[in-house]
């Protein structure tokens, strides 16, 4: 009775900074906004974590995210009923934050050519009809600061955890990814490992893991040579920009985001995205660890066969009770294991920090989705 | 003399914005995919593209010089060009990703014909033909020499300096390669190299296929 008390005590804790972040974000120019949005994402937080799987909550949580993200820009697209009043649109709210017809203080979204002064690929322009380059830098420290900085310390504090929790695009793929029967196989990219008891185990090879590094030298070889922010590869106002990079990305997100997570209950679409192979990177630093208590774990593989990400291998566990750098974080591992021996830590101590991070990722969400939310409510308030 | 030199160097200098930067991406990851990574393994691939586009910038010369007449270069030429280079780089990096050692007829004939810096010579060829506006102008300032001698040294001259970063740059391709096959190792390096020459070759094949749109 007194641990749950306290469990709800601190529930309410991790809550109020959700709540006082979103009023104190959203408030402007709205109050009655900002209020309403505190109360959902305040009472949301302390039902996840509350929750006893959390998964239960976080997996529609972050397919709302996506349906955010498509809803917004289908209603620019439909609304305005072309194409090209959505590039416009977006071209000319390059630098804040859109909110209802007007631009505010914070700068905080990163939108296409504000990023392109700051990422490489624009750093030079090059103007054929006159045959010069034009050698651009951010416009001033201030743009730079404002985009730099919250793009540093969302990726220093989530790393990959943001493909599993904020990505707009990770919500098809985990939607798509449902029931529990794997239809096809794809043996071919696939390398199997027989553990203690006779179980066969997948894991992918090594090469599919590399896919999405590759993918990002080359998208950053790609960028110096056409003079375009490799960044922008992720943007609908890129994708919208040319009927066959439309139909390309179309193509690719069929394959990767519907079909191949239908069909093998895994997530395909993490496993090419450039910026994801950027999280990776910082995995090595990153805050919030997955691993395994050493006492506890019985090598049932539980977690293995779980993770939607092959990042549970039986030889990584062997080696040093962690999932590899493609974690998300997403805490599959941690609610299907039996003897409750996976858990989120600060680092590599023995301290607990899931009730944290999901406190600290719903501040991040709120901050990240302004942009959209905001153009939703100017498109149908 | 001099200044037909000096006019050349200049002009290619002026090329390392534009033109290098289009080759050097498609030669960078050649230079990580060597067996022993380091600068001068890393400057092979950028010798043998630049020797390829030597050979491009000689046969355009010629052209010049026997045709006396401003080589036209259409749409199609070069949506062509870009079909091709992206058809050896996808093959390429299939081939050094070890795709094609269950087809072993196939990868015998590959093997003979793009292996070592083969495909940066191919790519270079077809680099060396793909118009871009420095040598545009180069080959319009070589309609106003007379003598195929100066010519050549214009084009040797024109080629040398543009020459210059695209070696420097894949010598540290290598450097870079070595220093991180230390760290992740070799096997892995190679692979990401490999599938970065497949990215950038389904790049040029589209740009190619949709007429220069993406």
């Amino acid at each position: 009775m007194l641990s749950r008390f306290r469990s709800k005590i601190l529930a309410l804790l991790l809550t109020l900074p959700v709540a006082g972040f979103a009023l104190w974000w959203y408030s402007h120019p709205l109050p009655w906004f900002g209020v309403l949005m505190a109360f959902i994402s305040g009472s949301f937080t302390f039902l996840i974590i509350n929750a006893k799987r959390k998964m239960s909550l976080q997996r529609p949580l972050f397919i709302g995210l996506f349906g955010v993200f498509l809803g917004t820009i289908l209603s620019v697209v439909y609304i305005d009923n072309n194409t090209a009043a959505f590039l416009d649109w977006a071209h000319r709210h390059t630098i804040a934050y859109y909110r209802i017809g007007e631009t505010v203080r914070s700068t905080v979204f990163p939108c296409t050519l504000t990023l392109s002064q700051v990422f490489l690929g624009r750093a030079a322009n090059y103007f054929p009809s006159t045959g010069s380059w034009l050698v651009s830098f951010p416009s001033s420290l201030h743009a730079f600061l404002l985009i730099l900085i919250p793009f540093t310390v969302t990726t220093l504090l989530f790393g990959r955890s943001i493909c599993g929790w904020i990505c707009p695009f990770g919500g098809l793929p985990e939607a798509m990814v449902t029931g529990n029967k794997s239809r096809w196989s794809l043996n071919f990219l696939k390398k199997k490992s027989v553990v203690e008891d006779k179980k066969e185990i997948e894991g992918l090879q090594d090469w599919v893991k590399d896919v999405k590094y590759g993918v990002l030298l080359a998208s950053l070889l790609l960028a110096v040579s056409l003079a375009f922010p490799a960044v922008c590869l992720l943007c609908p106002v890129f994708w919208l920009s040319s009927l066959p990079v439309f139909w390309v990305i179309i193509g690719l997100m069929v394959v990767f985001a519907l079909i191949l997570p239908f069909m093998t209950k895994k997530r395909w679409w993490c496993q090419i995205c450039p910026l994801g192979a950027l999280f990776a990177m910082t995995d090595k630093i990153s805050i919030f660890r997955v691993h395994m208590d050493k006492k506890k774990c019985d090598r049932c593989m539980d977690c293995v066969y779980e993770c939607r990400m092959y990042a549970l291998t039986p030889e990584g566990l062997d080696k040093d009770l962690k999932p590899d750098e493609d974690c998300i974080r997403c805490g599959r591992c941690i609610e299907v294991c039996p003897e409750k021996a996976a858990d989120l830590y600060f680092f590599n101590t023995s301290v607990k920090a899931r009730n944290i991070f999901i406190s600290l990722t719903m501040v991040a969400i709120l901050a990240w989705y302004t942009w959209f939310i905001f153009i939703l409510l100017g498109k149908f308030g | 003399m001099l200044s037909v030199i000096l006019a050349a160097l200049a002009m290619g200098v002026g090329t390392i914005l534009s033109c290098a930067a289009l080759c050097v991406p498609l030669v960078m990851p050649y230079a990580a995919t060597a067996d022993r990574p380091g600068f001068l393994s890393g400057a092979a691939p950028g010798l043998a593209f630049s020797t390829g586009r030597l050979v491009s910038y000689v046969v355009l010369m010629l052209a010049l010089f026997f045709l006396k007449s401003t080589i036209r270069e259409n749409f199609l030429t070069i949506a062509i060009v870009n079909v091709t280079s992206g058809l050896v780089a996808i093959l390429s990096g299939l081939f050094i990703l070890g795709a094609f050692k269950r087809f072993p007829a196939f990868n015998k004939h590959y093997c003979l014909m793009f292996n070592g810096t083969r495909s940066p010579l191919v790519l270079g060829l077809l680099a060396g033909i793909t118009p871009c506006a420095p040598l545009f102008a180069a080959l319009a300032f070589i309609m106003t020499l007379d003598s195929l001698f100066i010519m050549s040294l214009f084009m040797i001259c024109f080629w040398l300096a543009s020459t210059l970063l695209i070696i420097a740059l894949s010598s540290m391709g290598g450097v870079l390669a070595s220093l991180l096959s230390r760290r992740v190792g070799l096997e892995r390096v190679r692979r990401i190299a490999s599938i970065a020459i497949i990215v950038i070759g389904l790049v040029l094949l589209i740009r190619g296929l949709s007429g220069f749109q993406v």
